[in-house]
């Protein structure tokens, strides 16, 4: 796998709530939402878990009762471009990373190539060029989901899945949030979020037998792919309905 | 190698309100359809009419306090909070006679529930009933104890209670303890709760569970957890009350579902188990942790 296609699983997984586990995880928090693109996030704000904007205190009970440690005392998300307390050299930073989803927050022991792969995408934010914002359209949850399929199709298969499984679960997560901006209201649209459902379920059938070692998963999301094109279609033509158009996402908020 | 990060103008989180702090939404995806008619009749949000009726009872507006509370509850009668703010409110309306059937329902689901006590035998008393004011009066004497002490919040209920039979009046004003009721009270009470359960502390957390449903009602969220501390207490007919509560206020509540589930794993109704994990991942067409939890509870169940 190339350098490039490697940072992009590392950052999938980056983006993935389901890494997480416990509170986070059921907020839909992933380490993306304290670290946009691997930065910090100065509008974090967890009622009972931030002070000031962009802090949060992540040792308290009610992410893991293991680095309780009995005062309320948040902290700055800190920004993982820049040199850290956490050394990028040998395991140092495979290890943090391991103690942070497992003792931080709850979470599974990640699987050796999630590690790893966390890890080449950590290490490449210090050297990675940081892009102006530009609004968001449906392109970038569909290069996502493309991106998340590709690199699900190209690493190696372990027992329990191991990354395979959180990519798909982070082309599940991408899917979620189309389906949020289309809302639906007329029936043509209804049936559209009905598609990116059945995409999402589909997706989660495959990940379900990814433990199985005959199973091919790389036959099973090529047919995927196929299928999904064809909804893909159907989104783009339709995106001028949805809340990535900035008008209607305006008019959405304000309640119209 | 080229690598290059798109800072892109995401909705970053700017609050997670307690609607949302490890607070689940009530309920998510799926759509109802086919359900009979009587599942059909208008519902009410129990949550936003308990708000309502606190709102209401605050203001004085004592008549919309019991229509809203009377809404809240015929979704989820089994809230001690809600019965007694119900009797507080009809005895707001001078209608004592009202008040004695949801006092007594808050006693029956919060026999703890001092206020309940007090006001009941009060209303006995009110309404002509002395045999009946005097038999409240006595359970509450009981509870207290021999050694009743004069300043405890029981022994302050007793001292109203004889003050009023004897003719005097109640100086403790009626639903102390809700007045400062808040959705940000609230979210601190749940957050402390769900850091207690963490750390195994689930009499404890419970404590704070009761507080925050004080200021928010028949949460989904609060009752599931409710659900969660008292069965890891071994009460799993009451925790099974609770998330059996949840889902009358939420049926497709995950953290209900997948909490429920695990109780049926514990008492080895595995199949049960694996008809909630199927109604979750009917719900969570995007992936969701709580089926991710309940799959392995039921395959944990299964290896061992």
């Amino acid at each position: 796998m190339g350098k490039d296609q490697r940072f992009r699983t590392g950052r999938l997984l980056f983006q993935t709530p389901l890494l997480l586990g416990g509170q986070a995880a059921r907020a839909g928090i992933s380490c993306e939402s304290c670290h946009i693109a691997g930065t910090d996030n100065p509008h974090f704000m967890l009622p009972g878990m931030s002070g000031a904007g962009g802090t949060a205190d992540v040792t308290n009970s009610f992410f893991s009762a293991l680095r309780e440690n009995g005062s309320f005392d948040p902290v700055a998300i800190p920004d993982l471009t820049k040199p850290g307390k956490v050394s990028h050299d040998g395991e140092a930073l495979e290890k943090f990373i391991r103690d942070l989803i497992v003792e931080e927050f709850s979470g599974d022991e990640p699987a050796p190539d999630v590690i790893a792969a966390l890890a080449f995408y950590i290490r490449g934010l210090r050297d990675a060029d940081i892009l102006p914002a530009k609004p968001l359209t449906l392109d970038h949850p569909l290069k996502q989901i493309d991106r998340a399929i590709l690199s699900a199709k190209t690493e190696p298969k372990t027992p329990e899945g191991g990354a395979i499984y959180l990519l798909l679960a982070s082309a599940r997560h991408q899917l979620g949030l189309i389906h949020e901006r289309y809302p639906g209201r007329k029936f043509a649209e209804q049936r559209l979020r009905n598609d990116i459902r059945r995409h999402g379920q589909e997706l989660g059938r495959i990940q379900r037998r990814l433990d199985d070692p005959d199973y091919n998963h790389r036959s099973a999301l090529l047919r995927w792919s196929k299928l999904f094109d064809g909804t893909k279609k159907k989104l783009r033509r339709a995106e001028g309905n949805s809340l990535y158009d900035p008008g209607k996402l305006k008019d959405a908020l304000n309640g119209k | 190698m080229r690598k290059h990060l798109n800072k892109m103008a995401v909705v970053s989180i700017l609050a997670l309100s307690c609607a949302g702090v490890g607070l689940h939404a009530a309920g998510s995806g799926g759509g109802g359809g086919g359900s009979a008619p009587s599942q059909s009749s208008p519902r009410y949000d129990p949550v936003a009419e308990y708000q309502k009726g606190l709102a209401a009872f605050e203001a004085k507006d004592f008549k919309a306090a019991v229509r809203a509370f009377r809404r809240s509850l015929s979704v989820v009668e089994e809230n001690a909070a809600g019965q007694y703010l119900l009797g507080a409110s009809y005895i707001g309306l001078e209608n004592h006679k009202r008040a004695i059937r949801p006092l007594k329902k808050a006693i029956k689901y919060n026999e703890n529930m001092v206020q309940a006590h007090r006001d009941l035998a009060i209303s006995y008393h009110k309404i002509g009933k002395p045999e009946k004011a005097q038999a409240a009066l006595a359970v509450m004497e009981t509870k207290c104890g021999a050694n009743c002490a004069a300043d405890s919040a029981l022994g302050v209920a007793i001292g109203e209670v004889k003050a009023v039979m004897a003719g005097g009046r109640a100086s403790i004003p009626r639903a102390s303890g809700f007045q400062f009721a808040s959705a940000q009270n609230g979210d601190g009470y749940y957050v402390r709760a769900t850091a207690l359960i963490n750390q195994g502390e689930y009499e404890s957390a419970l404590a704070e569970l009761n507080q925050a449903a004080k200021n928010f009602g028949p949460h989904p969220d609060i009752l599931t957890y409710q659900g969660f501390a008292n069965r890891k207490l071994k009460k799993y007919d009451l925790a099974e009350q609770y998330y059996q509560r949840a889902l009358a206020v939420a049926p497709n509540h995950l953290g209900a579902i997948e909490y429920y589930g695990e109780l049926k794993v514990e008492r080895g109704d595995m199949k049960g188990a694996k008809q909630h994990l199927a109604q979750l991942d009917r719900l969570c067409s995007f992936g969701c942790v709580e089926a991710e939890e309940l799959r392995r509870w039921i395959k944990s169940a299964h290896t061992s």
